[in-house]
Protein backbone atom coordinates (compact mmCIF):
# COMPACT_ATOMS: atom_id res chain seq x y z
CA UNK A 1 0.00 0.00 0.00
CA UNK A 2 1.08 3.69 -1.02
CA UNK A 3 1.43 5.78 2.09
CA UNK A 4 3.40 8.71 0.93
CA UNK A 5 0.20 10.64 -0.92
CA UNK A 6 0.17 13.59 1.16
CA UNK A 7 3.56 14.37 1.03
CA UNK A 8 3.57 13.69 -2.76
CA UNK A 9 1.26 15.87 -2.91
CA UNK A 10 1.89 18.66 -1.55
CA UNK A 11 5.13 18.44 -3.41
CA UNK A 12 4.26 17.76 -6.96
CA UNK A 13 1.11 19.31 -7.39
CA UNK A 14 2.31 23.17 -8.23
CA UNK A 15 4.49 21.91 -10.56
CA UNK A 16 4.00 18.56 -11.89
CA UNK A 17 -0.04 18.73 -12.65
CA UNK A 18 1.17 22.17 -14.66
CA UNK A 19 3.76 20.98 -16.11
CA UNK A 20 2.34 17.38 -17.70
CA UNK A 21 -1.09 18.12 -18.43
CA UNK A 22 -2.26 15.72 -20.74
CA UNK A 23 -2.19 18.67 -23.57
CA UNK A 24 1.33 19.26 -23.64
CA UNK A 25 1.70 21.74 -26.39
CA UNK A 26 5.49 22.42 -26.57
CA UNK A 27 7.05 18.31 -25.82
CA UNK A 28 9.93 19.41 -26.73
CA UNK A 29 10.78 22.36 -24.03
CA UNK A 30 8.49 21.24 -21.07
CA UNK A 31 9.47 17.52 -21.19
CA UNK A 32 13.03 18.16 -20.88
CA UNK A 33 12.47 19.29 -17.31
CA UNK A 34 9.19 17.22 -16.66
CA UNK A 35 10.35 14.32 -15.53
CA UNK A 36 12.72 15.80 -13.04
CA UNK A 37 10.48 17.86 -11.67
CA UNK A 38 7.99 14.85 -11.11
CA UNK A 39 10.48 12.59 -9.95
CA UNK A 40 12.82 14.63 -7.78
CA UNK A 41 10.24 14.76 -4.72
CA UNK A 42 9.68 10.85 -4.91
CA UNK A 43 13.50 10.63 -4.63
CA UNK A 44 13.35 12.91 -1.41
CA UNK A 45 10.21 11.15 0.37
CA UNK A 46 11.28 7.55 -0.06
CA UNK A 47 14.91 7.79 0.91
CA UNK A 48 13.93 7.67 4.16
CA UNK A 49 14.52 5.14 6.36
CA UNK A 50 10.95 3.82 7.13
CA UNK A 51 10.65 3.19 3.37
CA UNK A 52 13.74 0.51 3.44
CA UNK A 53 12.50 -1.44 6.05
CA UNK A 54 11.05 -4.97 5.34
CA UNK A 55 7.55 -4.94 7.23
CA UNK A 56 3.95 -6.12 6.18
CA UNK A 57 2.50 -4.35 3.29
CA UNK A 58 -0.85 -5.40 2.58
CA UNK A 59 -2.47 -5.39 -1.29
CA UNK A 60 -5.49 -2.78 -0.92
CA UNK A 61 -4.69 1.03 -2.31
CA UNK A 62 -5.76 3.58 0.16
CA UNK A 63 -7.93 6.55 0.00
CA UNK A 64 -6.64 9.63 0.90
CA UNK A 65 -7.49 9.14 4.50
CA UNK A 66 -4.96 6.09 4.32
CA UNK A 67 -7.63 4.15 6.05
CA UNK A 68 -10.10 3.68 3.51
CA UNK A 69 -9.72 1.28 0.72
CA UNK A 70 -9.63 3.04 -2.85
CA UNK A 71 -9.30 -0.33 -4.80
CA UNK A 72 -8.97 -3.97 -3.36
CA UNK A 73 -7.11 -6.70 -5.93
CA UNK A 74 -7.95 -9.43 -3.85
CA UNK A 75 -10.91 -11.03 -2.44
CA UNK A 76 -10.02 -10.25 1.61
CA UNK A 77 -10.83 -6.42 1.17
CA UNK A 78 -13.49 -4.14 -1.43
CA UNK A 79 -13.41 -0.48 -1.71
CA UNK A 80 -15.20 1.26 0.44
CA UNK A 81 -13.81 -0.98 3.52
CA UNK A 82 -12.33 1.22 6.51
CA UNK A 83 -9.89 -0.35 8.74
CA UNK A 84 -10.38 -0.04 12.40
CA UNK A 85 -8.22 -2.66 14.16
CA UNK A 86 -5.26 -4.07 12.44
CA UNK A 87 -3.41 -6.98 14.60
CA UNK A 88 -4.88 -5.69 18.28
CA UNK A 89 -3.98 -2.05 17.20
CA UNK A 90 -6.79 0.41 16.92
CA UNK A 91 -6.33 2.64 14.02
CA UNK A 92 -5.98 6.17 15.01
CA UNK A 93 -7.95 7.93 12.77
CA UNK A 94 -5.86 11.49 14.06
CA UNK A 95 -2.55 10.07 12.61
CA UNK A 96 -0.86 10.77 9.19
CA UNK A 97 -0.53 7.48 8.20
CA UNK A 98 -2.56 5.50 10.76
CA UNK A 99 -2.30 1.70 9.04
CA UNK A 100 0.88 2.46 8.15
CA UNK A 101 1.83 2.72 11.73
CA UNK A 102 0.34 -0.52 12.29
CA UNK A 103 1.70 -2.22 10.21
CA UNK A 104 5.36 -1.15 10.24
CA UNK A 105 5.20 -3.70 13.55
CA UNK A 106 4.59 -6.74 11.85
CA UNK A 107 6.46 -8.89 9.78
CA UNK A 108 6.44 -9.26 6.06
CA UNK A 109 5.57 -12.86 6.27
CA UNK A 110 2.64 -12.90 8.88
CA UNK A 111 -0.83 -13.29 8.66
CA UNK A 112 -2.79 -10.36 10.50
CA UNK A 113 -5.87 -10.27 11.67
CA UNK A 114 -8.02 -6.83 10.35
CA UNK A 115 -11.27 -5.65 11.37
CA UNK A 116 -12.98 -3.56 8.94
CA UNK A 117 -15.96 -1.77 8.47
CA UNK A 118 -17.89 -2.53 5.76
CA UNK A 119 -21.44 -1.10 4.51
CA UNK A 120 -21.90 -0.16 8.49
CA UNK A 121 -21.04 -3.29 9.66
CA UNK A 122 -17.79 -4.34 11.48
CA UNK A 123 -16.11 -7.38 10.62
CA UNK A 124 -12.70 -9.34 11.03
CA UNK A 125 -10.83 -10.56 7.92
CA UNK A 126 -7.41 -12.12 7.74
CA UNK A 127 -4.95 -10.55 5.43
CA UNK A 128 -1.43 -12.30 4.22
CA UNK A 129 1.29 -9.75 4.51
CA UNK A 130 3.92 -9.15 1.84
CA UNK A 131 7.39 -7.22 2.18
CA UNK A 132 6.87 -3.70 1.68
CA UNK A 133 10.61 -2.97 0.84
CA UNK A 134 11.05 -4.18 -2.53
CA UNK A 135 7.70 -2.21 -3.99
CA UNK A 136 8.96 0.76 -2.00
CA UNK A 137 12.72 0.30 -3.54
CA UNK A 138 11.52 0.08 -6.75
CA UNK A 139 9.05 3.37 -6.51
CA UNK A 140 12.64 5.33 -5.06
CA UNK A 141 14.68 3.81 -8.21
CA UNK A 142 11.91 5.09 -10.66
CA UNK A 143 12.44 8.50 -9.03
CA UNK A 144 15.36 8.55 -9.45
CA UNK A 145 15.53 7.80 -12.80
CA UNK A 146 12.63 10.50 -13.77
CA UNK A 147 15.08 13.27 -11.74
CA UNK A 148 17.50 12.05 -14.06
CA UNK A 149 15.11 12.58 -17.12
CA UNK A 150 15.68 8.30 -18.06
CA UNK A 151 12.00 7.83 -18.71
CA UNK A 152 13.14 4.28 -20.08
CA UNK A 153 14.75 3.69 -16.51
CA UNK A 154 11.74 5.04 -14.65
CA UNK A 155 9.53 2.87 -16.62
CA UNK A 156 10.73 -0.23 -16.43
CA UNK A 157 11.05 0.43 -12.84
CA UNK A 158 7.57 1.36 -12.36
CA UNK A 159 6.39 -1.80 -14.50
CA UNK A 160 8.31 -4.15 -12.15
CA UNK A 161 6.71 -2.24 -8.89
CA UNK A 162 2.91 -2.45 -10.17
CA UNK A 163 3.72 -6.11 -10.25
CA UNK A 164 4.27 -6.01 -6.79
CA UNK A 165 1.45 -3.85 -5.68
CA UNK A 166 -1.19 -1.80 -7.27
CA UNK A 167 -0.34 1.77 -8.05
CA UNK A 168 -2.21 4.71 -6.09
CA UNK A 169 -2.85 7.98 -8.15
CA UNK A 170 0.79 9.41 -7.76
CA UNK A 171 2.74 6.92 -8.97
CA UNK A 172 0.02 5.90 -11.70
CA UNK A 173 0.79 9.38 -12.60
CA UNK A 174 4.46 9.50 -12.38
CA UNK A 175 4.30 5.68 -15.03
CA UNK A 176 2.02 7.55 -17.39
CA UNK A 177 4.57 10.10 -17.98
CA UNK A 178 7.62 7.65 -17.72
CA UNK A 179 5.40 5.62 -19.88
CA UNK A 180 4.69 8.26 -22.62
CA UNK A 181 8.38 9.83 -23.02
CA UNK A 182 9.76 6.40 -22.80
CA UNK A 183 7.61 5.78 -26.13
CA UNK A 184 5.49 3.34 -24.11
CA UNK A 185 2.29 4.91 -24.41
CA UNK A 186 1.85 5.33 -27.88
CA UNK A 187 -0.64 6.96 -30.33
CA UNK A 188 -3.89 9.09 -28.85
CA UNK A 189 -6.38 7.04 -28.18
CA UNK A 190 -3.87 4.82 -25.77
CA UNK A 191 -2.54 7.83 -24.12
CA UNK A 192 -5.91 9.81 -23.37
CA UNK A 193 -7.19 6.02 -21.73
CA UNK A 194 -3.78 5.71 -19.77
CA UNK A 195 -4.11 9.58 -18.90
CA UNK A 196 -7.76 8.80 -17.44
CA UNK A 197 -7.39 6.22 -15.64
CA UNK A 198 -5.05 7.86 -13.71
CA UNK A 199 -7.41 10.66 -13.02
CA UNK A 200 -9.87 7.65 -12.25
CA UNK A 201 -7.77 6.59 -9.56
CA UNK A 202 -7.72 10.08 -8.13
CA UNK A 203 -11.91 10.19 -8.04
CA UNK A 204 -11.36 6.81 -6.10
CA UNK A 205 -8.86 7.84 -3.46
CA UNK A 206 -10.61 11.13 -2.78
CA UNK A 207 -14.23 9.50 -2.28
CA UNK A 208 -14.04 9.23 1.34
CA UNK A 209 -14.78 12.56 2.06
CA UNK A 210 -16.61 15.63 0.09
CA UNK A 211 -13.63 17.84 1.24
CA UNK A 212 -10.92 16.00 -0.47
CA UNK A 213 -12.78 15.35 -3.49
CA UNK A 214 -13.32 19.36 -3.52
CA UNK A 215 -10.31 19.72 -3.06
CA UNK A 216 -9.61 17.43 -6.37
CA UNK A 217 -12.04 19.21 -8.22
CA UNK A 218 -10.18 21.67 -10.01
CA UNK A 219 -7.55 18.98 -11.41
CA UNK A 220 -10.09 16.71 -12.26
CA UNK A 221 -12.23 19.38 -14.58
CA UNK A 222 -8.30 19.92 -15.67
CA UNK A 223 -8.44 16.82 -16.69
CA UNK A 224 -11.77 16.29 -18.49
CA UNK A 225 -10.63 19.33 -20.25
CA UNK A 226 -7.33 18.14 -21.75
CA UNK A 227 -9.45 15.02 -22.36
CA UNK A 228 -12.02 16.47 -24.28
CA UNK A 229 -9.47 19.05 -26.22
CA UNK A 230 -7.72 15.91 -27.06
CA UNK A 231 -10.42 14.41 -29.01
CA UNK A 232 -11.42 11.75 -25.96
CA UNK A 233 -15.08 13.25 -24.93
CA UNK A 234 -16.59 9.89 -24.41
CA UNK A 235 -13.63 9.83 -21.90
CA UNK A 236 -13.88 13.38 -20.86
CA UNK A 237 -17.48 13.05 -20.13
CA UNK A 238 -17.20 9.89 -17.97
CA UNK A 239 -14.56 11.04 -15.47
CA UNK A 240 -16.75 13.81 -15.24
CA UNK A 241 -19.84 11.59 -14.72
CA UNK A 242 -17.46 9.62 -12.33
CA UNK A 243 -16.72 12.59 -9.83
CA UNK A 244 -20.01 14.16 -9.75
CA UNK A 245 -21.53 10.93 -9.07
CA UNK A 246 -19.41 10.44 -6.18
CA UNK A 247 -19.46 13.53 -5.12
CA UNK A 248 -23.59 13.41 -4.87
CA UNK A 249 -22.93 9.46 -3.34
CA UNK A 250 -20.77 11.24 -0.41
CA UNK A 251 -23.16 14.61 0.07
CA UNK A 252 -25.89 12.50 0.20
CA UNK A 253 -24.24 9.86 2.58
CA UNK A 254 -22.96 12.49 4.84
CA UNK A 255 -26.74 14.49 4.90
CA UNK A 256 -27.93 11.21 6.15
CA UNK A 257 -24.83 10.34 8.47
CA UNK A 258 -24.99 13.92 9.84
CA UNK A 259 -21.26 14.12 9.47
CA UNK A 260 -18.13 14.11 7.28
CA UNK A 261 -17.39 10.91 6.72
CA UNK B 1 -29.30 33.88 -48.12
CA UNK B 2 -28.09 35.21 -51.44
CA UNK B 3 -26.72 32.21 -53.91
CA UNK B 4 -23.50 34.18 -54.04
CA UNK B 5 -23.07 33.50 -49.75
CA UNK B 6 -24.90 30.66 -49.88
CA UNK B 7 -21.83 29.40 -52.45
CA UNK B 8 -19.10 30.84 -50.43
CA UNK B 9 -20.58 28.92 -47.09
CA UNK B 10 -20.53 25.88 -49.31
CA UNK B 11 -17.16 26.17 -50.38
CA UNK B 12 -16.08 27.20 -46.86
CA UNK B 13 -17.16 23.69 -45.53
CA UNK B 14 -16.06 21.44 -48.33
CA UNK B 15 -12.45 23.26 -47.44
CA UNK B 16 -12.72 22.17 -43.77
CA UNK B 17 -14.18 18.35 -44.19
CA UNK B 18 -11.35 16.26 -46.07
CA UNK B 19 -10.70 12.91 -46.72
CA UNK B 20 -7.00 13.96 -45.09
CA UNK B 21 -9.40 14.67 -42.44
CA UNK B 22 -11.39 11.96 -42.08
CA UNK B 23 -8.25 9.55 -42.20
CA UNK B 24 -6.57 11.37 -39.60
CA UNK B 25 -9.92 11.00 -37.19
CA UNK B 26 -9.50 7.01 -38.30
CA UNK B 27 -6.24 6.90 -37.14
CA UNK B 28 -6.88 8.11 -33.66
CA UNK B 29 -8.68 4.63 -33.27
CA UNK B 30 -5.72 2.95 -33.63
CA UNK B 31 -4.50 1.42 -30.23
CA UNK B 32 -8.07 1.98 -28.64
CA UNK B 33 -10.57 -0.96 -27.99
CA UNK B 34 -13.66 -2.07 -30.15
CA UNK B 35 -15.65 -1.40 -26.99
CA UNK B 36 -14.72 2.06 -27.02
CA UNK B 37 -15.21 2.64 -30.93
CA UNK B 38 -18.76 0.74 -29.96
CA UNK B 39 -19.42 3.50 -27.50
CA UNK B 40 -18.54 6.52 -29.69
CA UNK B 41 -19.79 5.46 -32.61
CA UNK B 42 -22.75 3.09 -32.64
CA UNK B 43 -23.13 -1.00 -33.29
CA UNK B 44 -21.36 -1.76 -36.64
CA UNK B 45 -24.07 -2.53 -39.48
CA UNK B 46 -21.65 -5.77 -40.44
CA UNK B 47 -18.98 -7.60 -38.12
CA UNK B 48 -16.91 -10.40 -39.53
CA UNK B 49 -15.02 -12.76 -37.14
CA UNK B 50 -11.56 -13.63 -38.69
CA UNK B 51 -9.52 -17.20 -38.20
CA UNK B 52 -7.20 -15.81 -36.16
CA UNK B 53 -9.85 -13.99 -33.51
CA UNK B 54 -9.60 -10.53 -34.69
CA UNK B 55 -12.89 -9.23 -36.01
CA UNK B 56 -14.06 -6.35 -38.89
CA UNK B 57 -16.08 -4.13 -37.83
CA UNK B 58 -18.10 -2.44 -41.13
CA UNK B 59 -20.07 1.22 -40.41
CA UNK B 60 -21.83 2.31 -43.74
CA UNK B 61 -23.55 5.48 -44.28
CA UNK B 62 -25.54 6.68 -47.35
CA UNK B 63 -27.27 9.25 -48.41
CA UNK B 64 -27.90 11.67 -51.54
CA UNK B 65 -27.21 15.52 -52.25
CA UNK B 66 -30.26 16.97 -54.36
CA UNK B 67 -29.07 20.13 -56.59
CA UNK B 68 -31.76 22.03 -57.12
CA UNK B 69 -32.56 22.14 -61.31
CA UNK B 70 -30.98 25.39 -62.89
CA UNK B 71 -33.84 28.38 -64.36
CA UNK B 72 -33.64 29.83 -67.61
CA UNK B 73 -35.28 32.38 -69.23
CA UNK B 74 -35.87 31.89 -72.56
CA UNK B 75 -37.29 34.67 -74.62
CA UNK B 76 -40.30 34.24 -77.07
CA UNK B 77 -41.27 37.16 -79.09
CA UNK B 78 -44.48 36.96 -81.19
CA UNK B 79 -45.26 39.37 -83.96
CA UNK B 80 -48.27 40.72 -84.52
CA UNK B 81 -49.69 43.30 -87.93
CA UNK B 82 -52.90 43.23 -89.48
CA UNK B 83 -55.25 46.06 -91.28
CA UNK B 84 -57.76 48.34 -89.64
CA UNK B 85 -60.03 50.39 -91.04
CA UNK B 86 -62.20 53.04 -89.30
CA UNK B 87 -64.63 56.18 -90.04
CA UNK B 88 -62.98 59.27 -90.44
CA UNK B 89 -64.12 62.85 -89.05
CA UNK B 90 -65.10 63.83 -92.94
CA UNK B 91 -67.14 60.71 -93.48
CA UNK B 92 -64.51 58.79 -95.75
CA UNK B 93 -63.49 55.53 -94.74
CA UNK B 94 -59.76 55.44 -93.36
CA UNK B 95 -57.75 51.84 -93.90
CA UNK B 96 -54.57 51.53 -92.09
CA UNK B 97 -52.23 48.51 -91.36
CA UNK B 98 -49.96 47.77 -88.14
CA UNK B 99 -46.57 45.86 -87.57
CA UNK B 100 -45.63 45.24 -84.27
CA UNK B 101 -43.63 42.45 -82.06
CA UNK B 102 -44.05 41.42 -78.57
CA UNK B 103 -41.16 39.46 -76.41
CA UNK B 104 -42.18 37.77 -73.12
CA UNK B 105 -39.47 35.82 -71.22
CA UNK B 106 -40.67 32.31 -70.07
CA UNK B 107 -38.63 30.41 -67.31
CA UNK B 108 -37.24 26.84 -68.20
CA UNK B 109 -36.37 24.61 -65.25
CA UNK B 110 -33.93 21.42 -65.88
CA UNK B 111 -34.41 18.30 -63.47
CA UNK B 112 -32.72 18.09 -60.32
CA UNK B 113 -29.74 16.34 -60.23
CA UNK B 114 -29.42 13.78 -57.78
CA UNK B 115 -25.85 12.79 -56.13
CA UNK B 116 -25.65 9.46 -53.73
CA UNK B 117 -23.59 9.61 -51.30
CA UNK B 118 -22.01 6.90 -49.49
CA UNK B 119 -18.86 6.28 -46.81
CA UNK B 120 -18.12 2.34 -45.99
CA UNK B 121 -15.32 2.43 -42.90
CA UNK B 122 -13.99 -0.87 -41.56
CA UNK B 123 -11.94 -1.10 -38.76
CA UNK B 124 -9.54 -3.94 -38.13
CA UNK B 125 -9.10 -5.92 -34.71
CA UNK B 126 -7.04 -8.22 -33.38
CA UNK B 127 -7.63 -10.83 -30.98
CA UNK B 128 -8.00 -8.55 -27.93
CA UNK B 129 -10.32 -6.01 -29.21
CA UNK B 130 -7.41 -3.49 -30.47
CA UNK B 131 -8.31 -1.96 -33.25
CA UNK B 132 -5.05 -1.92 -35.73
CA UNK B 133 -5.78 -0.86 -38.97
CA UNK B 134 -8.82 1.05 -40.41
CA UNK B 135 -10.03 1.52 -44.09
CA UNK B 136 -12.93 3.54 -45.68
CA UNK B 137 -14.02 3.62 -49.48
CA UNK B 138 -16.63 5.77 -51.01
CA UNK B 139 -17.26 9.18 -51.86
CA UNK B 140 -18.36 10.87 -49.05
CA UNK B 141 -15.73 9.72 -46.65
CA UNK B 142 -14.59 13.21 -45.44
CA UNK B 143 -14.33 14.85 -41.74
CA UNK B 144 -12.89 17.46 -39.90
CA UNK B 145 -8.99 16.77 -39.23
CA UNK B 146 -9.14 16.43 -35.44
CA UNK B 147 -6.81 18.46 -33.43
CA UNK B 148 -3.57 17.70 -32.98
CA UNK B 149 -2.04 19.84 -30.96
CA UNK B 150 -2.81 17.56 -27.72
CA UNK B 151 -1.03 15.08 -27.18
CA UNK B 152 2.66 15.25 -27.27
CA UNK B 153 4.12 12.79 -29.73
CA UNK B 154 6.17 10.29 -27.74
CA UNK B 155 9.14 11.37 -28.21
CA UNK B 156 11.93 9.25 -25.62
CA UNK B 157 13.36 11.51 -23.76
CA UNK B 158 17.01 11.62 -23.70
CA UNK B 159 18.29 10.96 -20.28
CA UNK B 160 21.57 13.10 -19.15
CA UNK B 161 24.65 10.34 -17.89
CA UNK B 162 23.96 9.74 -14.35
CA UNK B 163 24.97 6.87 -12.17
CA UNK B 164 22.94 4.55 -11.81
CA UNK B 165 22.11 3.08 -7.82
CA UNK B 166 19.83 0.73 -6.33
CA UNK B 167 17.72 2.05 -3.64
CA UNK B 168 19.73 1.32 -0.73
CA UNK B 169 22.61 3.18 -2.07
CA UNK B 170 20.53 6.17 -2.35
CA UNK B 171 19.10 6.03 1.27
CA UNK B 172 22.58 5.23 2.29
CA UNK B 173 24.07 8.32 0.76
CA UNK B 174 26.22 5.74 -1.80
CA UNK B 175 25.43 7.15 -5.06
CA UNK B 176 27.25 10.49 -5.57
Amino acid sequence: MVHFNRYIAALTFSTAMCMSAFAATSPTTQDSTLLPKIGQPYVIELKKPEYGVSRCMLTPVFESDSMTVALSTDHVFAAGDVFVVVGSEVVDSTAKFPVRDALMKRASDESIQVKIRRAGKEMTVTAKCSDAKPFYDLLLEAGFAASNNDAIGCSDKMRAAAGLHALNFFPMHLAFQCGRLAGRIVGLADQAKAYYEVYEQLIRESQWSTDALNRNRATILTAVEALRKGNAAYLADDLKQQFDQALSAKMQTTASLGDGR
Amino acid sequence: MSRIAASILLAMLAGCATTAGYEALLQTWVGDSTDHLVSSWGVPQQEYRQNGGGTVLQYSRSGQIVLPGMTTYQAQTSYTNGSVSAVGSNGNMVNGTYDGTTTTYVPHTSDPTVIATRCVTRFTADARGRITNWAWEGNSCRAVAPKKTVVAAATPAQPTAYKQCTADQLRHGDCS
